[in-house]
């Protein structure tokens, strides 16, 4: 099936109705985080640290859609100002993943010899490591924070796709276009950048969500142990640290910021597989 | 064909549609054929016409989202709607297959044995390991494998002709009453291309099996078959005796076919292309297939779907014309016959050298250790200006490699390359500017149009990068991308075009265009036809004659087809196994051959193209 001249211009980017239902539902739910994120502050029926003291550890109601906590602060309230931070930090470490990996994961797979040795050499060597437990002994010991914890994950993060993009480039580089502008004399970075790096985009699309997912999950996890931000600043892993000893009381406390990141963790994976599939044609 | 043979395989009406998420699409439209009992019958058909699915669909071997409606009948049960239960049953004893890559037909990681043994299991179920070792190697023996020992082998510790045998011994093992091979010989070399067919036919009379060979090489079914079918578009256009066929075709798409072989015996005046590429059979659902690139085309051809039918004995056709255009394609026929004088440039001295390789060596590192590969050893060559010179060989003959460092892909071991007097031995060492030089001095053409462009660039942003990068004034680019497309054929249109909305011949265009960006004066075609289409082949060729009298450019034309050199250069240079074992020119070395391999090269080529025409009967 190789001779289809028909004309075809370009795509149009993307046709809403093209879009599946079990696509269109994370979607959503994303587009809702990020726009919390942004307008949460006017969103939000309380203030995240008011307290109702009437109200401590009670269950949902109509004054409290997912009850209070157990100093009686409004748990949707919680949930929405938490927002920012679960998703500013995913953000960051996939951006890292993405422009770091790209860098230099490119600039390795094509080069080869030498520089790609030493280059693999460091990412097997951190590889090797096992990553959550460094970053909570890391946080723990430099003093835990948010951005701390970003920066331990972030770099602990990006030599897994440094070795991913560095296979993808590899094969890349065997392909004739390849060679066709090297003849014509292309120089090296812009075959790197501008060449390889767009048919390696739909990989980079799709690893960006794993990343995004992936931290998600970690960064709760660390804030669940206290390593995260400061105490008493709402971030989904901490209230659901907290709210585990309400669970008998209000067990909306705990499970309405765990089902939070449940539901965001797999929403950008499924945004993230569709993109993927999309971009590549399939 | 015997006295009054019976129907093994009976297509008749068979559709195959592909159905995602654009819509359904038409595979086959309507596809009527039979095979007799020990006949063997020939599919031809270029890429797109649907002739491996036609293969897919017998075996029940269909992809996904691919549906097969009509009847196929092997003897009396219908296979279409038939469960995977009762296919299953019927592969291997009953119809086999045979595929074009046998590296990619033959379990990486079981010996050679083995994979004949897998057949044999369901033709002898009660056999013993140790009989049907004994019985694997016999086959081994019966596709010429004398070798016991290469029964433990894996398939890549052998080379692509004797994979090629191994796969055939097992497609064999179950002892099928039909063979289809679907284009056996392509992923060959030459030489080995012509043992592996002349296997195939000697293995259907002995075994007096049916044979159903898939070719895009009217040669190759004509050496080979007793009937023929071309097909094009998703249909069947002739269905013919095979020496009918090749005595005279009657419908325009055959004949286009056939004038667009390059002819092996002489140079003709014009190389005959059929213009266009192969529409998608929904494009052409009510009407003749050919007739957006029939030269016959008339009213008639697109007010209905000609059905096919007999316009002489046995000799059936779906033109609708026949009866009016037959004379005309007589005539066309014979005015192939002219031949076209080459230019031979004797002395190539007194003319000023283009280019001049001494004494050039490339070694690849062995792998793992081994010893070093040796790809060229001291060849060397000299191209004048304006002269275009073959390179011919077969795969892993060192012509790639000679072509790739010559443009500075590669970088020789050892010799000299000078080009218009710069040297051009190491394109590393050499200082910016001398490099440059060279790029505008020789470029190269790559033998695949399909990988050769960057997918995710545009036409224009290919060209447009060509021009850049050696220092054109981005100005006065777009206005010399629309020169380079009207240069090579193209409509300026195309430049806001990706490569995967052009078909493979016009990619083919835009690569050829790139090259000429820089305006060179050498170009380096590395099998720059091999890849397309027949009725395409000889468009790129005719277009690469044309910018050489226009441009009067130099080619060093790589190639494995002999009658492609005939057609497009003037002296040629004979590579075998890294050396340099014959040249001059053209006509003289192809009509008298004087090294043993150029005329092993020569005697292996399917059919001569003068009988071709009818000549020889």
């Amino acid at each position: 099936m190789t001779a289809i001249s028909a004309p075809a211009p370009r795509r149009r980017l993307l046709d809403w109705r093209a879009i599946p239902l079990g696509v269109a539902l994370p979607l959503l739910y994303v587009l809702l985080v990020l726009v919390l994120t942004v307008f949460g502050n006017f969103m939000m029926p309380y203030s995240p640290a008011a307290q109702d003291l009437y109200r401590i550890s009670a269950p949902p109601s109509a004054e409290h859609w997912f009850g209070t906590d157990d100093l009686g602060r409004d748990v949707l309230s919680r949930l929405i100002a938490g927002a920012r931070t679960a998703i500013v930090g995913p953000l960051v470490v996939a951006l890292t993943g993405f422009i770091g990996s790209s860098l230099i994961g490119i600039y390795a797979g094509y080069s080869g010899g030498t520089a790609d040795n030493a280059i693999m050499r460091v990412v097997d060597f951190v590889i090797a490591m096992p990553s959550l437990l460094i970053a909570i002994v890391l946080v723990s010991v430099l003093g835990g924070g948010y951005w701390l914890a970003i920066a331990v994950l972030s770099l602990l993060n990006l030599p897994g796709d440094i070795r991913i993009v560095r296979g993808a480039a590899l094969k890349e580089r065997n392909l004739a276009y390849i060679e066709a502008a090297r003849a014509i004399g292309v120089p090296k970075w812009r075959i790197m950048y501008y060449h390889i790096l767009p048919n390696i985009m739909a990989l980079q699309a799709s690893n960006f969500a794993i990343n995004v997912a992936g931290s998600l999950v970690a960064l709760a996890g660390l804030a669940f142990l206290g390593l995260g931000s400061e105490l008493g600043t709402p971030e989904w892993g901490s209230m659901l640290a907290d709210g585990q000893a309400l669970l008998f009381s209000n067990p909306a406390a705990a499970l309405a910021p765990a089902g939070a990141i449940i539901l965001l963790a797999l929403s950008v994976n499924l945004v993230g597989d569709w993109a993927y599939d999309r971009y590549t044609g399939r | 064909m015997s006295g009054a043979p019976s129907k093994l395989l009976s297509i008749r009406g068979l559709v195959v549609t592909h159905a995602d998420h654009a819509g359904p699409r038409t595979i086959l439209s309507g596809i009527d054929l039979d095979v007799h009992e020990g006949e063997t019958v020939g599919i031809v058909g270029e890429s797109g016409s649907g002739k491996s699915m036609t293969a897919k669909a017998v075996m029940g071997l269909l992809p996904p989202r691919v549906t097969a409606s009509g009847s196929i009948r092997f003897r009396d049960r219908e296979l279409v709607g038939a469960g995977e239960a009762a296919m299953a049953g019927l592969r291997g004893p009953s119809v086999s297959l045979l595929m074009q890559d046998p590296f990619t037909m033959l379990d990486p990681l079981m010996v050679c044995g083995e994979q004949i043994v897998e057949g044999l299991k369901l033709a002898t179920p009660h056999a013993s390991r140790g009989e049907l070792r004994a019985e694997a190697v016999r086959r081994l023996a019966e596709v010429g494998i004398r070798d016991p020992d290469i029964a433990a082998r894996y398939p890549f510790q052998l080379s692509g002709g004797m994979r090629q045998r191994v796969a055939l011994a097992a497609a064999l093992a179950a002892n099928p009453d039909l063979l289809i091979a679907d284009e056996p010989s392509t992923a060959l070399d030459v030489t080995t291309q012509a043992e592996i067919l002349n296997l195939l036919r000697s293995l259907q009379q002995s075994r007096g099996m049916a044979l159903l060979l898939i070719t895009h090489d009217l040669r190759v079914a004509f050496s080979t078959c007793d009937r023929v079918h071309v097909f094009y578009a998703g249909r069947v256009l002739e269905a013919s005796p095979a020496a009918a066929l090749k005595a005279e075709p009657l419908h325009p798409y055959g004949l286009g076919l056939m004038l667009s072989e390059p002819v092996l015996d002489h140079r003709v005046q014009t190389l005959s292309a059929i213009p266009g590429s192969v529409p998608t059979p929904d494009s052409v659902a009510n009407r003749c297939a050919f007739a957006p690139r029939c030269e016959w085309r008339s009213d008639i051809c697109d007010a209905a779907r000609p059905a096919l039918r007999e316009a002489e004995a046995g000799h059936a056709t779906a033109c609708v014309r026949i009866a009016d255009i037959r004379d005309a394609m007589h005539d066309r026929r014979e005015s192939r016959r002219s031949v076209a004088a080459t230019a031979i440039a004797e002395a190539t001295t007194e003319r000023q050298l283009l280019l001049r390789v001494d004494g050039a060596n490339k070694q690849f590192e062995g792998r793992r250790g081994g010893a070093p590969v040796i790809a060229l050893n001291d060849v060397s060559i000299a191209i004048a200006q304006g002269e275009s010179v073959g390179l011919v060989g077969e795969s892993g003959s060192g012509k790639t490699t000679l072509g790739r460092c010559i443009v500075g892909l590669e970088t020789l071991t050892s010799g000299r390359i000078d080009i218009a007097g710069l040297d051009a031995s190491d394109y590393g060492r050499a200082d910016q500017a001398t490099r440059r030089q060279l790029r505008r001095t020789a470029q190269i053409v790559f033998q695949d149009p399909y990988s050769s462009l960057n997918p995710r660039h545009t036409i224009g942003g290919a060209l447009g990068e060509a021009l850049a990068v050696n220092g054109f004034d981005r100005s006065r680019i777009a206005g010399r991308v629309a020169e380079l497309l009207d240069l090579v054929g193209l409509p300026k249109a195309y430049t806001s075009r990706y490569p995967r909305a052009l078909s493979g011949g016009e990619r083919q265009r835009v690569a050829i265009a790139r090259a000429l960006a820089v305006g060179p004066r050498l170009l380096v075609c590395d099998e720059p036809v091999s890849a397309l289409d027949v009725s395409v082949q000889a468009q790129i060729l005719t277009l690469l004659r044309e910018l050489r009298t226009e441009l009067g450019l130099s080619y060093l034309f790589i190639t494995h087809d002999l009658a492609v050199v005939r057609q497009i250069v003037d002296r040629v240079y004979v590579l075998y196994r890294a050396n340099l074992v014959e040249s001059g020119p053209v006509d003289q070395v192809l009509d008298a051959p004087s090294h043993d391999y150029t005329r092993r090269l020569i005697g292996s080529i399917p059919g001569s193209t003068r009988d071709h025409h009818g000549e020889m009967q």
